[in-house]
């Protein structure tokens, strides 16, 4: 749906080489009601935009979804980024510090949030219906998850990166959805076994 | 004389008739006699001993006895021709169950008192073993209906087994179920390269940075 928006399409086109890839396959549960009504749905999954330079080395990683505005603003960002790196001698180092500064300021960002805690919008206890896009992307449960993309899983990715230096994407893939984005690619169940496949576990 | 000569003639006369149906022992002969003869004289073993040596006229008497027993129960002998309806007859019978108390009234009489039965036996047997080695559809189909589905094709002359159509279609739920795909959609409005390393070289001729979006699933698909 993002990618769907002409404003988001046209800005990534003209500042970006874009490419995307599948680190796996997405699980799907069907539900046949057997009077003629399927339902389809995603069952767990995760997605990650990376900026590299044009040797593949990783300059950031937005973990999650975004809204619109959220995404181009942090686009916008990395592109600034991406002309300081060039400017640089010792690139790694730069990163390096880079992303320590920015886990820090994130983390204390992060203590903010976590005072408003309690404000947070509670999740929806009934099936949510929007007549158009824009209704989706002004969604408060969706606004509040790219915000806490932006602060709690982006300050866990400027750690990563800061500790691991400059890395290609096929390097921190695994350690970035596991750790980070909670769906491990290694797991067949993708961390979903115990509810999948023995849902009374947790009630006996 | 006269008297006693009239006794042994009734005598065998009776001994016929119980005879004839029921094979009698000799003392129902002889309570018979002592009935008939007590008003008149003692009947001694040696009376009874010449009343069935003396039956030497059996085979006489028999003939008209068979032919009053015949009429009494209404017994129309049945004429070399007659064989097709008895043929119908029977296999009515052996294809249907033929416990006796499902039996007909009219078939035990005909068993009964059927004098030709034997004579009719043996063609009617002939007849029915000749046309179930041919195959015929009523007994095959009874027999059909008694196996396993799995053996009636295999039966002769079953045509009607050959032709049963094959199972029923998959609904189309089921197709749905078995075949269902991701339904392609059209992966945005951003021109894609189609891989990273393509991605890097077009980066390295434009100066622009990579954007690599990564996810579960394919992203032109609608379920990612």
């Amino acid at each position: 749906m993002l990618f769907s928006d002409e404003k988001v399409a046209e800005f990534i086109n003209q500042n970006f080489e874009a490419t995307w890839e599948s680190v796996r396959p997405v699980p799907i549960v069907r539900i046949d009601f057997g009077n003629g009504v399927t339902v389809t749905r995603t069952l767990n999954g995760n997605i990650a935009t990376y900026v590299c330079l044009a040797d593949g080395t990783v300059l950031d990683i937005l973990p999650g979804l975004y809204s619109r505005e959220a995404y181009l603003s942090a686009l916008s960002a990395l592109l600034q980024l991406h002309r300081q790196v060039l400017r640089q001698t010792d690139m790694a180092a730069f990163l390096r510090e880079y992303h320590r500064q920015a886990a820090a300021q994130l983390l204390a960002a992060e203590k903010t949030m976590a005072t408003t805690a309690d404000e947070k919008t509670p999740a929806p206890t009934r099936p949510v219906h929007f007549a158009s896009a824009e209704q989706l992307r002004n969604w408060q449960v969706l606004q509040e998850d790219a915000r806490a993309n932006e602060v709690y899983r982006r300050a866990q990715v400027h750690q990563l990166l800061a500790t691991t230096g400059p890395v290609q994407p096929k390097q921190i893939t695994k350690r970035l959805y596991r750790d980070i984005l909670h769906a491990d690619l290694d797991d067949p169940y993708l961390g979903l076994e115990p509810i999948v496949n023995d849902p009374l576990r947790n009630a006996r | 004389m006269v008297r006693r000569m009239i006794l042994v003639i009734l005598a065998c006369l009776a001994g016929t008739i119980v005879s004839n149906s029921a094979h009698a022992p000799e003392s129902v002969l002889r309570l018979w006699l002592w009935d008939k003869a007590a008003p008149y004289s003692f009947i001694e073993d040696s009376q009874v001993a010449q009343v069935r040596g003396s039956d030497l006229s059996k085979s006489r008497l028999e003939r008209p006895l068979k032919s009053i027993l015949i009429t009494r129960s209404n017994y129309v002998p049945r004429p070399a021709l007659a064989l097709r309806p008895v043929l119908a007859e029977t296999s009515q019978v052996a294809t249907q169950p033929s416990s006796p108390s499902e039996r007909q009234p009219s078939q035990e009489k005909v068993s009964a008192f059927d004098p030709g039965k034997r004579l009719l036996e043996s063609p009617v047997k002939a007849v029915l073993a000749e046309h179930n080695e041919r195959g015929s559809p009523a007994l095959n189909q009874n027999a059909a209906m008694n196996k396993p589905q799995g053996l009636r094709s295999s039966l002769p002359g079953n045509e009607s087994a050959k032709t049963t159509p094959p199972p029923a279609a998959p609904t189309e739920m089921e197709k749905k179920g078995d075949d269902w795909r991701n339904p392609p959609v059209a992966p945005g409005r951003v021109r894609w390269h189609r891989s990273f390393a393509l991605a890097c070289q077009a980066a390295q001729r434009s100066g622009k940075p990579v954007l690599l979006f990564q996810l579960l699933g394919q992203l032109d698909e609608e379920f990612t």
